[in-house]
């Protein structure tokens, strides 16, 4: 495929999108309603794009995991995958089965009782439980960090302490947890995050414009 | 003080400032892509751990024989929104890994997201750069490119067991990051793995300190992409970015200013 076809093109149609989309925002409204019903267009489209690749990327998981069982003849790879395409089958045909009946929506399976009760009862639990778990990832990634083995390591820690403190009723008694707590959360974290969302802002930014001028090595990197 | 009804003839409301600090911004990086287009000398970037822990990184998984994982989070790499920025920048430090592990010879395993739209984006960026090296046949496509589908914790699972079964030398995670980040990088360092981690989101760099030994910070996501590539157009937008900053820096000084001498400076940026 030539470059014109794989590269150029591409880039072209990116840049005259991003710079309408630019346009919409500032000229858009009353100014030039066109732009804006071109936005409103756009977005439908990518949403007809998404929605494709919502279907694409069942079957590369469908495909994934079935090589993944030929790759892997044992019997924890045939549970873990055997279960996925049984769960899979289930929900598919509780779906259909709801939304087959007369005068009935494409969601009317969300709301019916069968398919509640497989969400409940099935998905939710074992969300619950990963929730747990993540948060006993997060004690230990906790406990690890505020260990005071550096200046800049004591001063998290102290930080961390001081909120962590003010956080907790009981610390509220003591004079002044609350006030330092406060300032901590007030001076330094304020500061330091509108810092942090400026200059990524800044940075996204730039990149977008690069990309619209059609010189960010991601997208123009094919040989 | 602005003629309102006029300014709204041309534009919509309160985008005044908006456009002319978006117009200062393009003008700083043209000038700077021209610079660059002549050859004439760019700003120098500073050294950016994180990189030289990559490096580090593929050579241990030689070392020890045990992969490289990448990923982006269940939710990451977004290619429909204002997040594009930070996927293109992760895609360029990926590319980079990618070529560092076939130049070196270490496995490498992309766990992709759960958003299937970015799929063509990443599995070409995985391929190229193995292509670039000339070692295309070397990466198994079946094997070593992972799709969990959206589900959260069905890829924090999915992680944690890959990274029991199959080990794992080096955890590298980049761009906005849901809460799934946690399971997978502190079960990555539980297996001994050096994680890298990068996020432009705040409210995420919060968890990425806690769990990561190197760590892309804020702004430095952005830039890591045009000092890894070395390209002078990256690095010249990054000057840009530099003006820009230096700019936001007077306005808040002037800001300061203007509102101990009364003035209403937010009403004025409001427009």
């Amino acid at each position: 495929m030539s470059t014109t076809i794989r590269r150029d093109l591409p880039i072209l149609l990116l840049a005259i999108v991003g710079f309408l989309y630019v346009a919409e925002w500032f000229f858009g409204g009353n100014v030039i309603p066109q732009l804006s019903t071109f936005k409103g267009l756009m977005g439908t489209m990518v949403s007809v794009i998404a929605w494709t690749a919502v279907g694409v990327g069942t079957i590369y998981g469908i495909s994934s995991e079935y090589y993944l069982v030929r790759r892997n003849r044992n019997w924890q790879q045939y549970v873990t995958s055997g279960s996925m395409f049984l769960m899979m089958i289930i929900m598919a045909i509780i779906w259909i089965w709801q939304w087959s009946g007369p005068g009935r929506a494409v969601g009317y399976a969300f709301q019916s009782p069968e398919w509640r009760w497989w969400l409940m009862n099935v998905y939710s639990n074992q969300t619950q439980a990963q929730y747990a778990i993540m948060f006993l990832y997060q004690c230990g990634a906790v406990y690890r960090v505020l260990r005071v083995r550096s200046m800049e390591t004591t001063v998290f820690t102290l930080a961390g302490l001081a909120f962590i403190l003010k956080s907790i009723p009981l610390f509220l008694t003591v004079p002044g947890v609350s006030e330092i707590g406060d300032w901590v959360q007030g001076a330094p974290t304020l500061g330091g995050t509108r810092a942090a969302t400026l200059t990524a802002s800044l940075g996204a930014l730039v990149i977008g414009l690069r990309a619209l001028v059609g010189k960010e090595q991601t997208t123009i990197e094919v040989k | 003080m602005l003629n309102t009804a006029l300014v709204e003839q041309f534009l919509r409301t309160g985008r005044v400032m908006d456009i002319l600090f978006l117009i200062f911004v393009w003008l700083f990086v043209i000038y700077y892509i021209t610079k660059a287009g002549r050859g004439a000398q760019l700003p120098k970037i500073r050294r950016i751990a994180a990189i030289d822990a990559i490096r580090e990184g593929v050579g241990r998984a030689v070392e020890i024989r045990k992969p490289v994982h990448w990923s982006f989070g269940n939710a990451g790499a977004y290619v429909t929104d204002q997040n594009v920025s930070e996927t293109l920048a992760g895609l360029g430090v990926m590319s980079y890994t990618v070529g560092l592990c076939a130049r070196l010879g270490a496995r490498f395993i992309f766990h992709m997201p759960g958003n299937p739209e970015a799929i063509p984006i990443l599995e070409g960026t995985v391929l190229e750069a193995y292509s670039k090296e000339g070692k295309l046949e070397e990466f198994d496509r079946r094997r070593d490119l992972r799709y969990y589908g959206s589900g959260m914790m069905v890829f924090t699972a999915a992680l944690a067991q890959s990274f029991m079964t199959e080990g794992v030398a080096m955890k590298i995670m980049m761009g906005r990051q849901p809460t799934c980040m946690y399971v997978a990088l502190e079960a990555a360092k539980l297996q001994g793995a050096i994680v890298i981690g990068g996020t432009a989101r705040w409210t995420a760099m919060y968890s990425f300190v806690l769990t990561c030994d190197y760590l892309f910070i804020g702004e430095e996501v952005f830039a890591a992409g045009a000092y890894v590539t070395g390209n002078p157009y990256m690095i010249s937008s990054l000057a840009s970015e530099e003006m820009a900053k230096y700019a936001c820096i007077g306005i808040l000084a002037l800001g300061i200013v203007l509102s101990l001498a009364n003035i209403n400076f937010a009403a004025l940026m409001k427009n």
